[in-house]
């Protein structure tokens, strides 16, 4: 703990520590009325058809998954172009009926509710949610991590044979692996070594990129110990190390507790590999790869902070979830939260506590302030929420993304869990499985 | 007859005095450090335990009631912040760290007692917490008053513990750079 981290922990303890009692709760009688006794009647009739519901609705959600992409919400965004809407109209969804901008083929960690077995990864079909292959992981290992290229064939996979906890996990070695997908043929997935040197034990992978045309990896790593960190790029076909840069640790994000998944948001590649960006907690940083000087800080430039927040429809939204670097190396986009602009009363059937908002918006690398708003959610009702982008098209304008949210109708009840496509100012479900719930950044490349 | 006072008082009235009687004081510390104001953060407590009372019956599963409140406890605490930065009172948001240091010293705690049980340099890091984004002053709070780990957090703030990873380093640095930038 830091000295401003022991600050704040002793100023809020002695605020709080300033309450010694409370006054009593006054109840109203409670409902035991007709009314009352109704009401709970019916309380429990919705229970039991929600028991009785659950197979069901289960059954249809595995249908719904054949069916069709769905449209959720439409939400029109004043000055956001108009897209295909291709995909949500059509009843049975195809490839040709995909949107031809989104990536058709993802590669995602399987099943990572268990914790304490080996991971192995699906490839899966964005559109139609069918999975095409499963790839077990290295004998004794797991899988912890993946990145795609732009080609929506390429990928490369780390793994470590670690994985009694997550936080043993993440110091030790990882190994390199490349998946080529064939889909429609014999073997449609291929794993290979890659001769790009294990990391050595002790050292935590800060993030992981592959070059868009698959032809380079960019791995962050923290070594143990006060040791700046590094941001090196491997050649995929030799293992050589082309370029290094260090810097003080906490230069790049702390890839968090995603169990066991190393990140692949942290790092950005442009579509032409001239530029590399990397991203902290407080900001987005630039480097040019052919560029000279080998220093994390003084070899790149800033790009964009945190701080601004953008208002929207009446809504003061922050961008305070990961930010993706789009590949023209112009745009940024990021998941944002937000509450009611303070100056301006924006009609809401939200109660005021549960009035906040949720969205994506696009920023200008170029001039650091809010270019668009990409989606916006103004019928949200929710608690907190986390917006968060997965994957990005060159110039953001479309992208796939995961909602979380509670809902202002049952707060403590299930949250809404879903990864969808935002394009043209609409989000778009798409049959991802979902691993019962869990966390979807960083376990899914696209 | 009257059946509404004849009622023997059932599973609402006495899950939700338990829970009040167990967790009120905690939960009105919690909301003292984010408003700086003992009676609204009683108002939102006792808000929000009123609120898990009338729904109780609507509640899917009563082992989450306090998750609720805890939400519930936030969100009315966001409100009220919001209404004071609109009513133009306390300055805590809007102002500068001196200003906002100056609101929390002011009616924000109740008595002569409990203002010398917070010491000027607390006020001035109180003040600081006060101007973040909500999410990141709640994250904070719940960090390093309950010592919750990330995944409590997380839970209780119904976010990603990514995000709770995120909010509360990007919260710290920022209370650093306030801190700086007002000595």
């Amino acid at each position: 703990m830091n000295a401003v981290e022991e600050r704040i922990r002793a100023a809020i303890r002695a605020a709080g520590d300033t309450v010694h009692e409370v006054r009593p709760l006054p109840l109203p009688p409670e409902p035991g009325t007709a009314r009352g006794l109704r009401s709970g009647a019916r309380a429990r009739r919705a229970r039991i058809w929600r028991t009785w519901m659950a197979p069901v609705a289960a059954a249809a959600a595995v249908l719904a998954i054949g069916v069709a992409l769905v449209i959720v919400r439409h939400i029109p965004n004043g000055g956001v172009p108009s897209a295909s809407r291709s995909a949500a109209a059509s009843p049975q969804p195809t490839a040709s009926a995909a949107p031809a901008a989104l990536p058709r083929y993802y590669v995602a960690l399987d099943d990572t509710l268990k914790t304490n077995s080996p991971w192995a990864v699906v490839v899966g079909d964005t559109f139609t949610g069918a999975r095409l292959a499963t790839v077990s992981p290295p004998a004794h290992g797991t899988f912890a991590g993946m990145t795609g290229a732009a080609d929506d064939r390429t990928f490369v996979l780390d793994a470590t044979t670690c994985f009694a906890s997550a936080a043993a996990s993440r110091l030790c070695p990882r190994t390199w692996y490349l998946l080529r997908l064939s889909p429609g043929s014999a073997s449609p997935a291929r794993l290979t070594r890659l001769p790009i040197p294990p990391t050595a034990s002790g050292t935590q992978v800060q993030g992981i990129a592959l070059s868009p045309d698959g032809s380079e990896l960019a791995v962050a790593l923290q070594p143990a110990g006060s040791v700046p960190e590094s941001l090196s790029v491997y050649a995929v076909a030799t293992g050589a190390a082309l370029r290094t840069w260090t810097g003080p640790s906490g230069t790049i994000a702390d890839p968090g507790e995603w169990p066991r998944a190393d990140s692949n948001s942290v790092l950005f590649w442009s579509a032409d590999g001239r530029t590399l960006s990397f991203r902290n907690e407080t900001n987005v940083r630039m480097l040019r790869t052919s560029g000279p000087g080998r220093d994390l800080i003084a070899d790149s430039r800033l790009i964009w902070t945190y701080d601004g927040s953008g208002y929207v429809h009446g809504y003061q939204l922050y961008c305070n979830n990961t930010p993706n670097v789009a590949s023209d190396g112009i745009t940024l986009v990021c998941g944002a939260s937000g509450e009611p602009q303070r100056s301006v009363r924006v009609p809401s059937k939200c109660s005021a506590m549960w009035d906040n908002t949720m969205g994506f918006l696009a920023y200008s690398t170029a001039a650091p302030k809010l270019a668009r708003p990409l989606y916006i959610d103004q019928t949200t009702c929710t608690s907190e929420v986390t917006a968060e982008v997965l994957w990005s098209s060159p110039s953001g304008s479309a992208m796939l993304v995961w909602l979380n949210s509670a809902a202002e109708s049952d707060p403590a009840g299930p949250q809404t869990n879903v990864v969808g496509m935002v394009e043209g100012g609409e989000f778009t479900r798409i049959p991802f499985p979902l691993n019962g719930g869990a966390a979807i950044p960083n376990q899914v490349a696209w | 007859m009257d059946t509404v006072d004849t009622r023997v008082p059932g599973e609402a009235t006495q899950a939700v005095t338990a829970l009040y009687q167990a967790h009120a004081l905690g939960l009105v510390r919690l909301a003292v450090i984010l408003l700086g104001d003992k009676a609204a953060a009683e108002d939102v407590v006792q808000d929000a335990f009123l609120g898990l009372y009338r729904r109780w019956d609507r509640l899917a599963d009563p082992s989450s009631a306090l998750a609720y409140v805890r939400s519930s406890v936030l969100n009315g605490c966001r409100t009220v912040l919001r209404r004071q930065s609109r009513d133009g009172g306390r300055g805590g948001l809007g102002g500068g760290l001196a200003a906002a240091a100056a609101a929390f010293a002011g009616p924000a705690l109740e008595s002569a007692e409990a203002h010398a049980l917070v010491s000027e340099e607390h006020r001035e890091v109180l003040a600081a917490i006060r101007r973040l984004p909500d999410r990141q002053r709640e994250a904070l709070v719940l960090r390093y008053y309950y010592d919750m780990t990330e995944d409590q957090v997380a839970e209780a703030m119904r976010i990603s513990r990514g995000t709770v990873k995120s909010a509360t380093s990007r919260a710290v640095a920022a209370v650093g750079r306030m801190l700086r930038e007002g000595s």
